[in-house]
């Protein structure tokens, strides 16, 4: 690469209707390297279309989308993982009949290289590759804790185990940008906290930027570099977290008006709703 | 890992969209060849336009028939997004029904003659009646004891499969009890096959039969009136608004099971129907009847777009035209004439797949 | 209750009538009784004089199993006393012995009248209707019905109460799963991977030498079978991994058989090309076919392929049936006189004097299989395999994960229809002949039998699903005609009771000991 861009992640201006609705309205955002963004805002706010937007799902009917300074929009999904982009999913979405490790493979889809006809001869390629990436699928799940887990089938495990699959699947295709869609909905603050953790350390340890949608108030505070706020998908503000706080207008989109008592009991009765899907 | 992957770099364009190549290579050799037939039509004509009139008519004919059961395929794809292999033996099975009717009017005595040509208009509108009940209930059955249990199964394939075997398993046993070889419609005199009217043009001669006026009209009778139960009444709408968005629908207090099986039920009178039709009008038939106008007629509900009822009528009548002009206007044998709405299924699917009248953009999953 | 007990149990009986009446129109029932009589009195049974015996059994049967279903079902939700059990039986017997009686009076009297019911109802020959009057008068066939029903529903109370009771099959089941955890043969595998390759190895031996131990009928049956095999092998790919349903998968199998006659027969074309040559050519042409019908379904999403192959495989059979073709493929007639390979002279040496054409032929299968299975295998436990898998599970989110849906697609279809191809040129090669007849839509309903009975996606499921449905029905002559009955009620069963297949897939385990994480670091570098 010749010179590093400023920005892994610039968004411009993205406005995406569906009919007559705006689900997210002329938003910007730019994210640098190795940043942790979150993006908050009440239900329908149009946080996770705007994911879906940047992850090739839906195309954006205005604006653009540079990824490390090249324009991605109408781009499919699949290549948009090969460039390195990858997500999490709000309603967890799990290879549910394959196994744990299987899942974790299938996000290292992009890095390999064998094809079906290297499998039929087994070649000498293939058999390294397969054997690399089964050591990586390992690593992976032992980071992020499901090592005990990697031969049973995904669909047996419990809640937060699946969230966590899901990003460890996501690290497969050794992404630039890692996209989490509530990755603590549903959790208990136990495993909440070790979310946390988690989510630092990928930042820390691994040097992947991370851009979190999230309810629970808790998180947002405590590891955003920076928080978007999303309302009738319009951007209301942007700042850090104590900047977030103190903002009126973030406020009375939440409650109209109120206290900061309310947002975190509007946080906990969100993710008590998580758990229930 | 090893060496590092060169990024894919997309330029400006391909941002913009990946054009599918395969669509236009297909469509430029697809109008091309067809804009060739015309000119060859036109430059040294083999048949003349009496000729065509005759496809026309059998198409029309056909091709309400084929509507008919396309209405079923999308009604039934529109509710529970499942290609109801069974659809042809269900119209199958009104066949039978019709058929085994008219054979007991034709024994019935009445005075010198017997039922069926004394009382012609009540046999056929019992025969009618009765044909399409046994596929309305035979409809209904089928979904409650081979679809229902499956709407939530793990295993996604699962409905289709239980779907040919459905269709087998009805196929099978009407050719076992009822014999493999071909059997005749008894109709009516006022109806007698192969009678109508014959209307010179010029050098030719076009004939009109009876049966085929009484199919085309009680078709189109039967389309307007579907399309103004669904519009107009509340099951029409719950079963609408369960094509849209199944969730929400249930949400709204729509019984699920309800809707489904009604639409079973409607798709069944209208299979039935077409199939009391077929038999009026072609004479013979057996027990693999439903076959190839089950597929035929999935073909039109996916050339009007799958889900869309107005596009299935129209699919089905564009079906049967193109199926009876195509091999006279491509100058190939009329034993091709399959061959023709196979192909045209394939080429929907390349170059739109949403069908001709379905919306151009395909909708988004929500993820 | 008594009411509730009432509805229910006539409903089921009204369910019993109509199964009786349904096997007495497609005569399934003499059929079974038939079997059943010489299967006791060793083959002495003539087909028009069925002893009244064997269709009371037959009869009581089908009332009996009605009977268990309903106590069994009505029990688990509410537990019924013997007198409400019992009240619950006389209905349901009356119920079906009523229907079926009414069948057979109407029946009785016309045979009686001397006409023939076969202009409507093939199946009721008047032999047959005589066998369903228990070769008496109407009144006392109809004695008779009762008798078997109510003894049936009887028996079934009878057995049930006394299980309930005595909780006899409970346990025994548990002594089964006992038995099975004892075992252990999967642990003892796990231990020992030695004995596993020995046990593989001895199987691949014994399969090796059975074409010389057994009779000629085996053979073609086993050559059959391994046909099929070879097919489900390749249709589970498409269907089993990467979940897109084939309707029509015997186009391809046509396209190999035609290739491969084309090829090799000395008309029309006279090239007499060789086996293996020929062989691979019609892999390649299925191949091709497979592409074709690929396309147009490769950015679609939902079952499009089901019927896009059907139409494919109808415009094929279209095709080689008709005139435009009639010159190369030769219409209804077919090609005959196709190729053999010739023996190599190996044989001789070993054996002394060649092999049989026929044991010969069924090595070349066994050998053609065995690529085949290893092919299936690798594929399977694979990148590409697990990428068609996600795809099946979920075709929006591999993408998302990077599996090029549109081209995995194609590429299942590809593979698997080349692997029909072959079993298409060997099956011609076998027959020495083909013609249109042969690639009838019953051809891909068998083979998609064989996938789904056995299991989809599983390996050893297909092979065992080859068995059953090529294997069993050609020992079981006598139930021919109802092989495709029983087909199709057995899809639509075994979807909603076990989708999985009799031998489901296991999940191979893949894990091995972590690293360190300074490694995932290195390795996670984009
Ligand atoms: N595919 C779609 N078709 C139509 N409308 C959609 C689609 N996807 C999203 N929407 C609508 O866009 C709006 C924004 O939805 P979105 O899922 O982005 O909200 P969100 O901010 O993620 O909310 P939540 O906190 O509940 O996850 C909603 O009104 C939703 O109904
Ligand atoms: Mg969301």
């Amino acid at each position: 690469m010749t010179k590093k861009p400023s920005y892994v992640l610039e968004a411009e201006n993205i406005t995406i209707n569906f009919g007559g609705l705006t689900a997210v309205n002329d938003v910007s955002l730019q994210v640098p390297f190795e940043s942790i963004i979150s993006i908050i805002g009440p239900n329908g706010a149009g946080k996770t279309t705007f994911f879906n937007c940047i992850s090739g799902f839906y195309a954006c009917d205005n604006g653009t989308v540079f990824f490390q300074e090249r324009p991605i929009n109408g781009i499919p999904t699949d290549e948009i993982a090969n460039l390195g982009i990858s997500r999490t999913y709000q309603n967890i979405r799990l290879f549910t009949n394959m196994s744990v490790i299987e899942n974790v493979l299938i996000g290292q889809q992009p890095r390999l290289r064998s094809t079906c006809i290297d499998t039929l001869f087994q070649t000498f390629r293939n058999r390294r590759e397969e054997k690399q990436s089964i050591q990586k699928a390992c690593n992976l799940l032992d980071f992020v804790g499901l090592g005990a887990y990697a031969d049973d089938v995904a669909n047996n495990l419990p809640y937060g185990a699946q969230r966590r699959l899901e990003i460890a699947r996501a690290l497969g295709n050794n992404p630039h940008l890692l996209l989490l869609d509530e990755p603590c909905a549903g959790m208990n603050p136990h495993e909440t906290s070790a979310m946390i953790e988690l989510i630092n350390t990928l930042r820390s340890q691994l040097k992947i930027t991370i851009v979190l949608i999230e309810h629970d108030m808790k998180v947002v505070m405590n590891i955003s570099d920076s928080i978007l706020v999303l309302d009738h998908g319009e951007k209301i503000a942007q700042g850090t977290p104590d900047e977030i706080q103190s903002n009126q207008k973030v406020i009375e989109a939440y409650l109209g008006s109120g206290t900061e008592n309310l947002v975190e009991k509007y946080s906990r009765r969100k993710a008590d709703k998580g758990n229930l899907d | 890992m090893d060496a590092e992957k060169p990024h894919h770099q997309p330029s400006a364009k391909q941002t913009v969209k990946r054009i599918n190549w395969l669509r236009w290579i297909v469509g430029v050799i697809a109008g091309a060849y067809v804009l060739y037939r015309i000119i060859i039509q036109i430059i040294q004509p083999e048949y003349g336009p009496v000729y065509w009139l005759g496809f026309l008519n059998t198409g029309l004919i056909v091709g309400g028939m084929y509507s008919l059961i396309a209405i079923g395929y999308t009604l039934v794809y529109g509710v529970m997004l499942l290609i109801n292999f069974a659809h042809g033996d269900i119209m199958m099975l009104g066949c039978f029904a019709g058929y085994f009717t008219f054979e007991f009017f034709n024994f019935l005595k009445v005075g010198e003659s017997n039922f069926l040509n004394a009382y012609p208009v009540p046999a056929i509108i019992l025969a009618f009646l009765i044909g399409a009940s046994v596929s309305a209930v035979s409809g209904f059955y089928l979904e409650k004891i081979a679809y229902r249990p499956l709407r939530n199964s793990h295993v996604r394939l699962a409905p289709l499969i239980s779907a040919v075997g459905a269709s087998i398993f009805l196929e099978t046993a009407a050719q076992i009890m009822f014999g493999a070889n071909k059997k005749t419609y008894k109709n009516p005199l006022l109806l007698e096959r192969g009678t109508g009217w014959n209307i010179k043009m010029g050098d030719g001669m076009i004939v009109i039969t009876k049966t085929g006026v009484f199919s085309l009209i009680m078709a189109v009778v039967l389309m307007i009136a579907l399309y103004f139960f669904v519009q107009k009444t509340k099951l029409g709408k719950s079963i609408r608004a369960v094509s849209q968005d199944k969730n929400t629908a249930q949400l709204m207090g729509i019984n699920l099971d309800r809707v489904t099986s009604q639409t079973f039920i409607i798709s069944g009178i209208l299979a039935g129907s077409a199939g009391v039709m077929w038999g009026l009008h072609n004479g013979l038939f057996n027990h693999f009847v439903g076959f190839l106008p089950g597929i035929k007629a999935f073909t039109a509900a996916v050339l009007g777009g799958i889900g869309n009822i107005p596009g299935a009528m129209a699919g089905g009548m564009i079906l049967g035209i193109v199926e009876s002009v195509g091999p006279a206007f491509l100058g190939i044998d009329f034993q091709l004439k399959d061959v023709i709405a196979f192909t045209i299924l394939i080429l929907v699917l390349i170059l739109k797949p949403s069908g001709l009248f379905g919306k151009s953009s395909s909708s988004v999953e929500k993820v | 209750m008594m009411k509730t007990i009432l509805s229910k149990s006539s409903k089921f009986g009204i369910v019993a009538g109509i199964i009786l009446i349904f096997c007495e129109m497609i005569n399934l029932t003499s059929t079974l009784a038939e079997i059943l009589e010489k299967l006791f009195t060793g083959g002495t049974a003539a087909k028009n004089a069925i002893t009244p015996f064997y269709m009371g059994l037959v009869v009581g049967l089908i009332v009996f199993f009605t009977t268990i279903n309903f106590l069994r079902t009505r029990n688990s939700q509410k537990k019924y006393s013997f007198g409400q059990g019992f009240f619950a039986a006389v209905t349901i017997s009356i119920v079906s012995g009523l229907l079926i009686s009414l069948l057979n009076i109407i029946l009785g009297s016309y045979l009686v009248n001397g006409k023939d019911v076969r202009v409507y109802l093939e199946a009721l020959a008047p032999d047959v209707i005589r066998a369903f009057l228990f070769q008496t008068d109407i009144q006392k066939a109809v004695t008779y019905y009762f008798m078997s029903t109510i003894l049936g529903s009887m028996a079934a109370l009878i057995l049930f109460w006394i299980s309930q009771k005595t909780n006899q099959p409970a346990k025994s089941v548990r002594a089964l799963t006992h038995l099975k955890e004892k075992i252990q043969i999967g642990r003892a595998f796990e231990r020992y991977p030695a004995v596993k390759t020995v046990l593989i190895l001895l199987l691949i031996i014994a399969f090796l030498l059975l074409p010389l131990v057994i009779n000629a009928y085996t053979i073609s049956v086993l050559g059959i079978v391994l046909i099929y095999a070879i097919m489900g092998l390749g249709l589970n790919l498409i269907v089993g991994l990467s979940g897109q349903l084939v309707f029509g998968y015997v186009a391809f199998f046509a396209l190999g058989a035609y290739t491969f006659g084309l090829l090799t027969a000395p008309k029309p074309f006279g090239i007499e090309m060789n086996f293996w040559l020929a062989l691979l050519v019609s892999l390649i042409v299925a191949g091709i076919g497979g592409f074709l019908v690929g396309l147009p379904i490769m950015n679609l999403r939902g079952d499009y392929l089901a019927i896009v192959t059907l139409g494919f495989a109808e415009i094929v059979r279209i095709l080689i049936n008709s005139n435009l073709m009639a010159d190369y493929t030769g219409g209804p007639q077919g090609i005959k006189n196709i190729g053999q390979p010739i023996q190599p002279s190996i044989f001789e040496k070993y054996f002394g004097e060649p092999l049989e054409d026929n044991v010969w032929f069924l090595y070349l299968i066994i050998f053609v299989f065995l690529i085949v299975l290893y092919a299936a295998f690798r594929l399977q436990y694979s990148r590409t395999g697990r990428s068609w898998e996600a795809m099946r599970e979920d075709e929006t989110v591999a993408q998302a994960c990077g599996v090029t849906t549109s081209s995995y697609k194609v590429l299942a279809i590809v593979i698997g229809a080349a692997i029909a191809g072959a079993a298409g040129a060997l099956y011609a090669s076998r027959n020495t002949y083909t013609g249109p007849s042969e690639y009838a839509f019953m051809v891909s309903v068998n083979a998609l039998a064989v996938v789904v009975v056995g299991g989809m996606g599983s390996i050893p499921g297909t092979l065992l699903g080859a068995f059953i449905i090529k294997g069993l029905p050609e020992l079981l002559r006598d139930l021919e005609n109802y092989r495709m009955v029983v087909f199709g009620a057995l899809l639509i069963v075994m979807m909603i009771i076990r989708p999985e297949g009799i031998w489901p897939v296991k999940r191979r385990k893949l894990s091995v000991a972590p690293e360190s994480i300074e490694i995932l670091k290195e390795d996670l570098k984009p």
